[in-house]
């Protein structure tokens, strides 16, 4: 196995793509973490996984026409998101609204693959991410999303709490549920692009709930399981990242057993002590 | 009048689940919602909120019309189940009953020292200021709905709708409970509407009744209840056998369902 354990850490930060990578990473997963804990809480765990395989066609499609994926990306995922809550208040459950569309989004991925000359390196690289890979633009595109996507929920913090508790009686209380929840699922599209470059199409789904579940065994109330799934989420990216550059690791895969293995620790921990 | 209905109308699936229904509340007053099961007593109080749609009629909130109405801080409401999503949902007790301050509040909210204050202030009046650390999902059924009572009430809404509250709680906690209902209307002047299966309660806390089946087969003072002509042909000789002539505030006092 090839290391470059010998590289000293202070050197390996004065790499371009890996102060980009870390940069990106740590928004991009304290996103993920915070968004994350709504999403399960909600009962929406599964729309991450959802929205990640619309992502997958949509990046076929963008690499067939040769346009940017992420841009492409979000208004589409966007779109397909709100389609997924239409279709669950309307024409069925929501899980099966989110099994139609995922399978479309990957038999959409595949065809244009296949038409464009099968599976290439580009659409590898977004079905298991490639954050030691991310450009400067989108590094900054990263940020800036990130950013907004948080805002967005601190300023929304209230009713995506009563929303999130209790829709029904979020409603008593004045809140417009349905607008809270489109909103909520902006948020979650634009994470779960943003989550591709990371640990891709296959693997976004976890940055969005391990962090959240591994949070609720041991937080002692909303605002700290937020901060915690956070810190993990961010955590598990930095160690990911590092991993993955020492022990010529595949960082998404990485990241993900990471995840796993807090989770691990954060379950034991409260069954220790009871929490 | 705080409350005012007028020949609603709710259907669902072209079934009729109300039909016809008024009503008014006036400030102050304790009406007790009653009726058997599947007469529409959740879906009239879904729609006076509301939360399901109507079929044909008017509800004035406050003397605004119902979809006008903005200034949710004037109405508390306890849902029939005290219901929370998981039971390791993170929140502790105080975010949970600060949540009620949303209401009626422009956005966005920001939560404030004044916010920690009336949650303080109304865990103290409901006896249950040792919970506001604890976490939701580790409460008994009792304390959670008490909870959930502070949520409603933290707002200091004029109007408190109550829906089958006590389903989940033990006698004791349901008799407890009962009285912080009568004394916030008694000292507060909190006006109740509150949904029950237990008509003798209603009997003994309520001033006015709705008896519901769908559409009203009764509304008025307690007092004519027994005597009104209209529950006479309702129940035949049930109502004085089963409702009214064996109450003496210890007895039972169930409608046959």
């Amino acid at each position: 196995m090839d290391t470059n354990l010998s590289i000293p850490l202070l050197d390996i930060l004065q790499y371009g793509f890996m102060q980009r990578a870390l940069l990106a990473g740590t928004f991009i997963a304290g996103t993920c973490g915070v968004l994350g804990l709504f999403l399960v809480l909600r009962r929406f765990s599964m729309i991450g996984d959802g929205l990640a395989h619309v992502s997958f066609g949509v990046i076929g499609l963008a690499l067939f026409l040769g346009m940017a994926p992420l841009q492409l990306a979000v208004p589409l995922v966007v779109a397909a998101s709100w389609l997924i809550l239409w279709l669950s208040r309307t024409a069925m459950h929501g899980d099966a609204a989110i099994g139609i569309l995922s399978a479309v989004g990957v038999a959409v991925g595949v065809l244009f693959a296949s038409i464009g000359g099968g599976f290439n390196v580009d659409l590898f690289g977004y079905l298991f991410g490639d954050i030691l890979a991310v450009t400067r633009v989108e590094t900054i595109g990263a940020v800036i999303l990130s950013l907004l996507v948080l805002g967005v929920t601190i300023l929304f913090y209230s009713d995506l709490f009563a929303v999130t508790f209790d829709p029904d009686n979020a409603r008593a209380l004045g809140i417009r549920v349905p607008l809270i929840e489109h909103i909520l699922l902006v948020a979650a599209s634009i994470t779960v692009v943003l989550g591709i470059k990371v640990v891709g199409t296959m693997l976004v789904s976890s940055l969005l709930v391990f962090p959240a579940v591994t949070a609720l065994q041991v937080a002692r109330g909303f605002r700290s399981a937020l901060i915690l799934s956070a810190l993990q989420a961010i955590t598990s990216v930095i160690a990911g990242v590092m991993a993955a550059f020492w022990f010529d690791l595949p960082a998404g895969a990485t990241i993900v057993l990471i995840n796993l293995a807090c989770f691990m620790a954060a379950l034991a921990l409260s069954r220790l002590f009871r929490w | 009048m705080i409350l005012n209905v007028h020949n609603l109308v709710v259907r669902h699936q072209n079934t009729p689940v109300l039909e016809g229904i008024s009503f008014t509340v006036a400030a102050g007053d304790y009406l007790g919602i009653v009726g058997p099961n599947g007469s529409g007593k959740t879906t009239l109080v879904r729609a006076l909120l509301g939360l399901v749609e109507t079929d044909a009629g008017t509800i004035e909130l406050f003397g605004q019309p119902q979809p006008e109405f903005r200034q949710w801080n004037r109405i508390g409401y306890l849902p029939q189940f005290s219901r929370i999503p998981t039971h390791r949902f993170p929140a502790k007790v105080h975010e949970i009953v600060a949540m009620g301050l949303r209401a009626g509040k422009p956005f966005p909210h920001w939560p404030s020292h004044n916010d920690d204050q009336a949650v303080d202030l109304t865990l103290d009046l409901l006896g249950i200021a040792d919970l506001r650390d604890r976490l939701i999902g580790r409460l008994s059924g009792g304390q959670r709905q008490r909870v959930f009572l502070a949520r409603a009430l933290v707002a200091q809404p004029e109007l408190l709708i109550l829906d089958e509250p006590v389903v989940a709680l033990d006698p004791q906690s349901r008799e407890r409970f009962y009285e912080t209902i009568a004394q916030l209307n008694r000292d507060r002047q909190v006006t109740i509407l509150m949904v029950s299966h237990d008509m003798a309660t209603m009997h003994d806390y309520a001033r006015t009744l709705l008896y519901l089946d769908r559409r009203v087969v009764f509304v008025g003072a307690l007092a004519s209840f027994c005597k009104s002509e209209a529950m006479q042909t309702y129940f035949g000789g049930a109502l004085q056998h089963m409702i009214c002539g064996q109450h003496h505030g210890h007895e039972p006092l169930n409608p046959p369902a």
